[in-house]
């Protein structure tokens, strides 16, 4: 019963003689991708990637990016002055202050809906959603342009929060090719582990096995769909070693210090070993922004931990040489109302809000746009969700003004009449 | 019902003789003659353009292609053999009478529809039941498509066909694009915000014509569809003019609402009405505008049928015949106007006509596809023509199998095979197969619904590599498992019989031996070895492909 060490040899012997030959390039389980010297050097120089900080449910841009104190819509909060001379931003995010030489802010969001569902289809893709086409986000859109079809990592990953319920993007038409692998409340991925009923050696002798088969079907029904049923499968040893990706226990203590104890926190240090192994492209979400009663409250709890885990990225991304590869991006479905409401919370505001981009191909210490003193509209620079989705594929080397085809119909990669805003790119 | 009945069976016996017209009112062309005049029209293209066609795929091949098309699964082994045991000459003919007829082509066709008009975006159990009804009675396309655009809320089960516009009820321009799409064949998302740059026949005022048909239905708090007594739709061109829409069919056709004067009391009290209906559970059911302006939509859809300017039956025609073959008449499926014409117009247009002149069959038309020429052709690439142009049908084409299919299929093959032959097994078979469809649901789910350019992803790789819900459900050791049997076999009838099973057809001396030799490398092989094999086998792009 018990698998004897020849016998096993004799069998492997087998299956990688000549008969497999060539269809399965050399096993990659047992590879750490990070340990791989060279490897990683090589990733390091070549691809560009993005880390998205999506703050679900709606960030209060009147306590983070765009404070008002002292005006009757600017809260209890002050503002503080930052490393840049002239930039103020939120007391809620002191670190960010002392950090805004790599980040531009932009305050002149103006995306008109502000329901969640819309809301967050319009950040997640770009454009405004149309009957009959399902439009892949921006996260699919990156893996499309920069994942190569034989990596070894995933070219996506979502970690999504479980009160973000059915939103949480996809591929739309490009696919599940390029869909994301999804995280929620485990650091881990479904399926990426063997599971224990198999050993090693059953699971590697099934690879070559299926190897051998699907060859030999392959080369009498030559065509994309059947190849890329292979390259999939061909996939699954090399992303099975990406295992270690996500496992934080590897990183140094004083390291993960710093991230701090939260899930959010390591969630975004599994972010930075991701794009440090060359996946293109991470969403962290941080739920729940949605501060329609004591925004207050609410935004002192999760200013603290974005200010911290951001700035702690940061930090650990130009310390490794990584932030001018890697694009941090942080965005909500929309922002807040700079009217107070009777709970002392703030409501869904979609007029003029704000976000960041940090790093890759990014003019640190800049403000693009202004909203007036209140708050309530944007008085310069006014911009669409697709002027930002430009900017962020300028940003990371993407041909902002590619065209995809669905069916007859070319789809621009950036939405109608938008282009990127040159002032906050370096 | 029962002259429904007999009008089916009278169809099913007519075998009148082709007298070269195939219009309405001449006797019906019987299905194999259907089938014939296909092949003819596909071989005149074919020798116009001097292509020639790839030979008959092998019988067992075809066994395998047509039963997943009909019954959406693979074979079981006592259908292979219940195949091979019959005549050469008629074998698949028989097969094809019998799966057309069969408790799974129900079964199967309700799950295309359901994928088709619903893609999975919400799990609707009575609307699933519905479909059901309609595929089992072979509900007329037109009677279908009517119970869809108006659902009656005190006829079931047709009332649940009411998931199809609730699922879209939110945005009228939703439910007038995918009733354009998904029952005209015309997507004309394009023309919401300008005339459509390339396409003289999609302009705005077709949008917000087909919108005006939706602009008024709405959803009452009590869940069921009403629609308001009047109300306007009105569009704005790029140069900034207002427009009302009309009530206008694609075809240009248009419906003019009964001038109706109300005082401003009465426009008054049938605003509270509707907003008593979407905010009050308890409000009686709302009485039905004396203008139903979706039933118009129907009416000017079925008519146009009848006059030969319509989509309805096209569009079906042309997605059926795509579903079959691999490539539709005309591509894509939702681009069926004048600046994309079909491959095969005169085709296109025999099939249409036919199909509205038996009152919108759909049996008849997949059972006239399948018994083709073209459908049965070898989707193998030979040396020197790897590719054809699809749309010549000079060869067959490897199409990656729905979520369901996969699902079914697995669970045929792993299941102890001798179990397929039992009698009551066979007698409750309509049963058996709603059980195997209920067990396929939940990994069904977790397999994507194949699009254009379809490309499977890495996660489904790794569902199929690590869950163990592949050793648990498809490899497990058991009487009722096809492993529970080859363990117990020689290698040598083991290698045989997995491969009839799973791929339905025998290994090559190749696979033979390769099999042979690793399954035997040493002189005692851990039972690990065979599910390896049988994993692979599972996992193999021949099974995951209709081919």
């Amino acid at each position: 019963m018990n698998h004897g060490f020849e016998k096993r040899m004799s069998r492997r012997a087998l299956l990688q003689s000549t008969a497999t030959a060539g269809i399965l390039a050399s096993d990659m389980t047992l590879l750490d991708v990070l340990q791989q010297r060279l490897l990683a050097e090589e990733v390091r120089q070549q691809s560009k990637r993005v880390i998205l900080l999506w703050l679900a449910g709606g960030a209060s841009q009147l306590e983070t990016w765009d404070p008002k104190p002292g005006r009757p819509t600017g809260g209890p909060f002050r503002a503080i002055s930052t490393s840049v001379p002239g930039i103020h931003i939120s007391e809620l995010l002191p670190r960010m202050a002392q950090r805004l030489g790599d980040t531009a802010i932009i305050r002149s969001l103006n995306t008109k809906v502000a329901d969640h569902g819309t809301g967050a289809t319009i950040m997640t893709t770009g454009r405004v959603p149309e009957p009959g086409i399902d439009f892949p986000d921006l996260g699919a859109t990156v893996a499309h342009e920069l994942g190569r079809v034989d990596s070894k990592v995933p070219h996506y990953v979502s970690m999504y929060t479980a009160t973000e319920g059915r939103r949480k993007g996809g591929p739309g038409f490009l696919g599940s090719r390029v869909g994301p692998m999804f995280l929620t409340d485990s650091l881990m991925p479904a399926n990426l582990q063997r599971p224990e009923i198999i050993t090693e050696i059953d699971h590697q002798d099934r690879a070559q096995l299926r190897g051998f088969l699907a060859a030999e079907f392959a080369k009498r029904h030559a065509s994309p769909a059947v190849n890329s049923h292979n390259s999939a499968y061909d996939r699954v040893r090399g992303l099975m070693s990406s295992e270690s990706l996500f496992d934080v226990s590897r990183e140094p203590q004083a390291l993960r210090d710093k991230y701090g104890p939260t899930q959010f926190g390591e969630q975004c240090l599994v972010a930075r070993r991701l794009v440090e192994a060359g996946v293109p492209f991470v969403k962290v979400a941080r739920a729940w922004w949605d501060s329609h009663g004591q925004n207050f409250e609410t935004h002192q709890e999760l200013c603290a931990d974005l200010d911290h885990v951001m700035s702690a990225l940061l930090d650990d991304l130009a310390e490794r040489g990584l932030l001018e590869q890697t694009l941090v991006v942080t965005l909500s479905e929309f922002g807040r109302t700079p009217q107070i409401n009777g709970s002392l919370g703030r409501d869904h505001f979609a007029s003029a809000w704000s976000c960041t981009l940090s790093g890759c191909g990014i003019r640190g210490g800049s403000v693009y746009g202004k909203t007036d003193e209140d708050g309530r509209k944007v008085i310069e620079d006014e911009i669409w969700a697709g002027h930002l989705f430009a900017t962020i594929f300028r940003a990371i080397g993407i041909d902002w003004k590619k065209e995809y085809m669905y069916g007859a119909r070319p789809v621009p990669i950036t939405d109608f009449h938008c282009a990127p805003i040159d002032e906050v790119l370096a | 019902m029962a002259a429904r009945v007999l009008l089916v069976v009278a169809i099913a016996l007519a075998t009148s003789p082709c007298l070269g017209d195939e219009t309405a009112g001449a006797s019906p062309l019987s299905v194999p003659e259907v089938a014939r005049r296909i092949d003819e029209m596909i071989q005149a293209r074919l020798d116009e353009r001097n292509i020639a066609a790839s030979p008959r795929a092998s019988d067992l091949n075809l066994l395998r292609r047509v039963t997943l098309d009909l019954a959406g699964r693979i074979p079981t082994r006592f259908e292979i053999e219940e195949y091979e045991a019959a005549p050469v000459e008629t074998r698949y003919e028989q097969a094809v009478a019998r799966l057309v007829e069969s408790p799974d082509y129900a079964f199967h066709l309700r799950n295309e529809l359901d994928a088709l008009l619903l893609a999975r975006k919400r799990n609707d159990d009575s609307w699933r039941e519905y479909l059901l009804w309609a595929t089992r009675q072979n509900r007329p396309w037109s009677d279908i498509f009517a119970d869809l655009l108006l659902p009656e809320p005190e006829d079931k089960p047709r009332a649940s066909a009411v998931a199809f516009l609730k699922e879209r009820v939110r945005e009228p321009e939703q439910m007038a694009n995918d009733t354009a799409v998904l029952f005209f064949g015309v997507n004309i998302g394009c023309a919401q915000c300008h005339d459509h740059p390339l396409v003289a026949d999609w302009q705005q005022k077709h949008f917000y014509g087909m919108m005006a048909f939706f602009n008024r239905t709405y959803k009452t708090k009590k869940e069921t569809l009403a629609e308001k007594p009047d109300g306007q739709t009105r569009f704005k061109t790029v140069a900034g003019e207002e427009f009302d829409a009309p009530f206008m069919f694609l075809n240009g056709e248009c419906v003019d609402e009964p001038l109706v004067t109300k005082s401003d009391e009465e426009r008054k009290a049938d605003l509270e009405e509707v907003k008593r209906q979407m905010n009050d559970a308890e409000a009686p059911a709302p009485l039905p505008p004396p203008f139903r302006p979706r039933e118009e939509l129907v009416r000017l859809a079925l008519k146009a049928d009848q006059d030969r300017n319509g989509f309805l039956a096209r569009a079906i025609v042309n997605r059926t015949w795509a579903r079959l073959l691999g490539y539709g008449f005309v591509e894509p499926l939702d681009q069926m106007h004048s600046e994309n014409p079909p491959s095969h117009p005169e085709l296109l247009q025999f099939l249409t006509q036919d199909l509205v002149a038996q009152g919108y069959d759909l049996r008849r038309l997949i059972h006239a596809i399948v018994l083709t020429e073209a459908y049965c052709r070898s989707t193998e690439t030979y040396e020197n023509r790897p590719f054809t142009e699809l749309d010549s049908f000079a060869a067959g084409l490897t199409r990656p199998l729905s979520p369901w299919q996969v699902s079914l299929s697995l669970l045929v093959a792993s299941q102890n095979p001798d179990w397929f032959a039992k009698p009551e097994v066979r007698t409750q078979w309509e049963n058996k197969r709603g059980e195997l469809e209920r067990q396929s649901i939940s990994l069904s789910r977790e397999i994507e619904l194949p699009g254009e350019n379809f490309q499977v992803g890495v996660e489904e790789a790794l569902l199929f590599s690590n869950h163990p819900r592949m050793q648990n459900d498809y490899l497990r050791d058991g009487g009722d498992k096809l492993f529970g049997k080859l363990k117990g076999l020689s290698a040598e009838a083991m290698i045989e019989e997995a491969f009839l099973v799973v791929f339905t057809r025998r290994p090559t001396e190749q696979e033979r031996q390769f099999a042979l030799d690793y399954l035997t490398a040493t002189s005692e092989s851990p039972p690990s070895v065979r599910q390896n094999l049988l994993w692979a086998l599972l996992t193999s792009p021949e099974f995951r492909f209709n081919h």
